[in-house]
């Protein structure tokens, strides 16, 4: 069969003229439309920071500050020192390392067995588990599920539960179809087995799509506080959300303090959300380079 | 023969020995214990998550009552959720706190009883005499007993005076500010007109900069009806004694007219339809707002006062105590309003399986830390070693309650305190609570005082539902008077902000309350 030729375009030189580099009005309009969009996506967390130092005489007189002419880390300091957040962030770390481990295991493996098409029942699977994702079994059944297995009032109720995501597994699933047969026929030529196909084979070539629903996972878990509110009463179980749920959710009065906190209400809250937000703000950017690409390559094949 | 009568001897005297041993010891076989023989109980509270555990304290009454407590806690934003999951989940803990007083219907709690989810106290409580007397003299009892029986305890706000009828929902203002500008009153008593002049005057002077002169706590506005109305919340009473709609009686328009007036006189702050969750009460400390609507208990109180003496703290003749005072302003009618309450917040709960055995076990720890020597024991430790009595007085052993970094009292951590929140709320340990800010307490008391003698001779108004409507459990009422409460209060503030005319609010009340008013009244034969 007679090869089609691409015809190859010359290559750039310095002869030639490159894009144009000129400033015009409209690069000045896009600008400074994307200067607001991203000053409105910084400030929240500027102002967070901003009123989380400030003195309570300074922001009480003028709560809509910009810039504080005194700096104190008394919040931060009752932040520090307040021994339920670091319990929380303890449990809240378990999750994101151990839960998401553990979420990125059973997910990527079903992704990868409903992406092959060799096996027996495997439609009926599929359909049961794409059930899960629009139908829910009730709040109630759900409660009696984990009391039957044991799991109340443990870590094991916030992790195990979330092995396999449906929207992540179709995800992981699409990619692994859209990778060449002919991969996994030549590494079997070569006498790998399934387990080393999938292994020295598919997860090596799927590093953006690992990264991305990893971070899913991780973020969701970094988030997570349903679970634990709902079937956990102790204390020491609480995840770092529930804790920053307690500061943050205005008690009643209704037993009388007879020492309330003089702290200022709002740099306290601020300082505990900015330390539950900081971790996950630092981590973002490393896997932000896989993010668009996992979830487009992940999406192209249905 | 003579064996047989050694055997029977011997039988007769198992069976003597073992009734005597059941008959001394009522434990239960079903019941959990500790290796050294503490029997365990569960306890899950919404005010457990300050205590720390750990001290001496809580060992000292498990070691008294031979008890091991297994103490959690409720997050008070999801606390109904976590309570309706356990208890269809069938997990509750032995001994469990739910607020039943969800707006006004008791259904959830009727429901709970019918169903037998939840344990009746011991109809003969005479055992028990501290908290007989607390349940005696609990507001409303009646309607919390479900075919005769009271299914729970509930919590007293107040122990010492069983008698408070009203809240401390009331006005505090700058009295420094109305000395400044001359208008103050003696004793802080305001007729309706010269509390009108004061904010004018407040207003006046404040406007300028941006400030205003009153502010109502986000939940209570506006509180201006408070002294035309009748009740403070849906069913009032028309002069037959049938219930109607409360928001579209002749008093109710007449409070909210007022209060529309006093908004489009600009004497109100005027984002109060957007005011978040404690954003009056900055206002406040922050100098932005001269008279201020609050639930002034005494933590909001000193908090208040606390956050306003923070904020001024550059003025070196700052007085606090002039900058948050309590106004008693008398209404058009010549009399003082106040809203009605209860004296007791949510019920203490015991689950359906728990043992007679423990149950009772629990009441007499809970009637224990009750009496005298329980409440001492709650509010200082143990006599003779964290205090001594000298005479009539209490004296602290200084080297064992903890200083803060200024050398002041800081909490203790003391599990018989927090134990004590099962069936008080602890008012009546402020008095006597070293870390009480004491001149706050007094001068709240005396607010409440002179309340009181005002009520006594008619010149308070207190506004309350009338029992046999609040705590009606019928399938309409307890549907949707909610909802229909929420619905009232945002055209209220339409109202006010001049979004409606009154036909068009008149009109906003439709079917609903029609058939709801009229299930009510056939209910109570009205």
């Amino acid at each position: 069969m007679k090869k089609v030729g691409i015809a190859r375009l010359p290559l750039a030189n310095k002869d030639k003229p490159g894009p144009s580099t000129k400033i015009g009005p409209l690069d000045i309009i896009i600008f400074f439309i994307l200067l607001i969009y991203a000053l409105a996506v910084i400030f929240p967390f500027y102002y967070l920071f901003v009123v989380s130092i400030t003195p309570t005489e300074i922001y009480a007189n003028n709560p809509s500050l910009l810039f504080t002419p005194k700096v104190t880390f008394e919040a931060y300091q009752n932040v520090y020192t307040n021994q339920a957040i670091w319990n929380g962030f303890g449990i809240t770390m378990i999750l994101l390392i151990g839960g998401t481990a553990y979420q990125l295991f059973f997910t990527v493996i079903t992704g990868y067995a409903m992406s092959r098409n060799n096996w027996f029942g495997k439609n009926f699977v599929m359909n049961m588990i794409l059930v899960t994702m629009f139908f829910g079994g009730g709040l109630i059944p759900y409660y009696l599920l984990i009391k039957s297995l044991g799991m109340l009032d443990t870590i094991w109720v916030m992790i195990i539960p979330g092995a396999i995501d449906t929207f992540n597994m179709l995800l992981m699933r699409n990619y692994f179809a859209s990778l060449p047969k002919e991969l996994e026929e030549s590494a079997k030529v070569d006498g790998a087995n399934d387990v080393q196909i999938f292994v020295k084979i598919f997860l090596p070539l799927s590093l953006p799509m690992l990264a991305t629903i990893g971070l899913f996972f991780a973020v969701g878990n970094w988030n997570s506080w349903y679970n634990g509110m709902l079937f956990n009463h102790s204390q020491n179980l609480k995840t770092l959300q529930q804790v920053l749920q307690d500061i943050i959710v205005t008690k009643s009065s209704t037993i009388p303090n007879p020492h309330p906190n003089q702290i200022n209400d709002d740099s306290l809250k601020n300082a505990a959300i900015f330390f539950t937000i900081l971790p996950m703000m630092c981590f973002y950017p490393f896997c932000q380079r896989y993010f668009v690409k996992g979830i487009v390559v992940g999406a192209i094949k249905g | 023969m003579r064996k047989k009568s050694f055997l029977l001897l011997a039988a007769s005297t198992m069976a003597l020995g073992m009734l005597s041993v059941t008959g001394c010891d009522r434990k239960n076989k079903n019941d959990k214990y500790t290796k050294d023989g503490k029997l365990i109980v569960s306890i899950r509270n919404l005010y457990f998550d300050a205590y720390r555990g750990g001290d001496a304290y809580l060992d000292e009454i498990e070691k008294k009552f031979m008890m091991k407590f297994d103490l959690s806690s409720y997050d008070w934003s999801n606390w109904s959720t976590q309570v309706n999951g356990s208890i269809n989940g069938d997990t509750m803990e032995d001994v469990f706190h739910a607020n039943i007083d969800s707006y006004n219907f008791a259904n959830t709690y009727k429901f709970w009883a019918e169903e037998e989810m939840i344990k009746p106290l011991p109809e003969d409580l005479s055992k028990w005499p501290n908290i007989q007397t607390m349940i005696n003299n609990t507001t409303n009892i009646d309607a919390l007993k479900i075919n005769g029986k009271l299914y729970g305890i509930p919590i007293a706000k107040d122990t010492t005076d069983y008698n408070t009828s009203f809240s401390p929902f009331t006005y505090v203002y700058r009295r420094d500010w109305a000395k400044k500008w001359g208008v103050y009153k003696e004793n802080d008593e305001y007729t309706w007109a010269e509390f009108e002049a004061l904010l004018a005057k407040f207003k006046t002077e404040l406007a300028p900069t941006n400030r205003y002169a009153l502010g109502d706590v986000e939940w209570g506005y506006p509180s201006i009806p408070n002294f035309y109305k009748q009740v403070p919340h849906c069913f009032a009473q028309d002069a037959d004694g049938k219930y109607v709609n409360n928001y579209t009686t002749d008093a109710y328009i007449a409070g909210m007219k007022e209060a529309k007036r006093f908004m489009s006189q600009g004497y109100y702050y005027p984002d109060q339809n957007s005011a978040a969750d404690g954003d009056m009460n900055k206002k406040y400390y922050s100098n932005q707002i001269g008279v201020l609507y609050e639930n002034l208990s005494y933590t909001n109180f000193v908090n208040l006062k606390g956050q306003l003496r923070k904020t001024n703290a550059s003025i070196q003749e700052f007085n606090v105590d002039d900058a948050v005072a309590l106004m008693k302003i008398k209404g058009s009618d010549g009399k003082y309003a106040l809203e009605g309450t209860d004296n007791w917040f949510s019920m203490t709960f015991f689950d359906y399986k728990i043992t007679d055995y423990k149950q009772e076990k629990v009441l007499d720890v809970l009637d224990y830390l009750l009496s005298e020597e329980g409440t001492l024991f709650s509010v200082y430790g143990i006599e003779d070693y964290d205090w001594v009595r000298e005479g009539d007085e209490i004296k602290i052993v200084e080297e064992y309650w903890p200083k803060d970094e200024r050398g002041d009292y800081a909490l203790k951590n003391n599990g018989g305190r927090y134990l004590r929140y099962l069936v008080s709320l602890g008012y009546d340990l402020l008095p006597m609570d070293p870390l009480t800010d004491k001149a706050s307490i007094n001068y709240l008391n005396e607010w409440d005082a002179e309340m009181r003698e005002h009520l006594a001779h008619g010149e308070l108004k207190v506004l309350k539902e009338n029992a046999e409507v609040m705590w009606l459990t019928s399938p309409k009422k307890s549907l949707y008077s909610g909802g229909m409460r929420e619905d009232a209060l945002k055209n209220v503030m339409k109202f006010t902000y001049g979004d409606i005319n009154e036909n068009q609010y008149m009109g906003k009340f439709g079917n609903l309350w029609t058939e709801v008013l009229k299930e009510i009244n056939d209910i109570l034969g009205k």
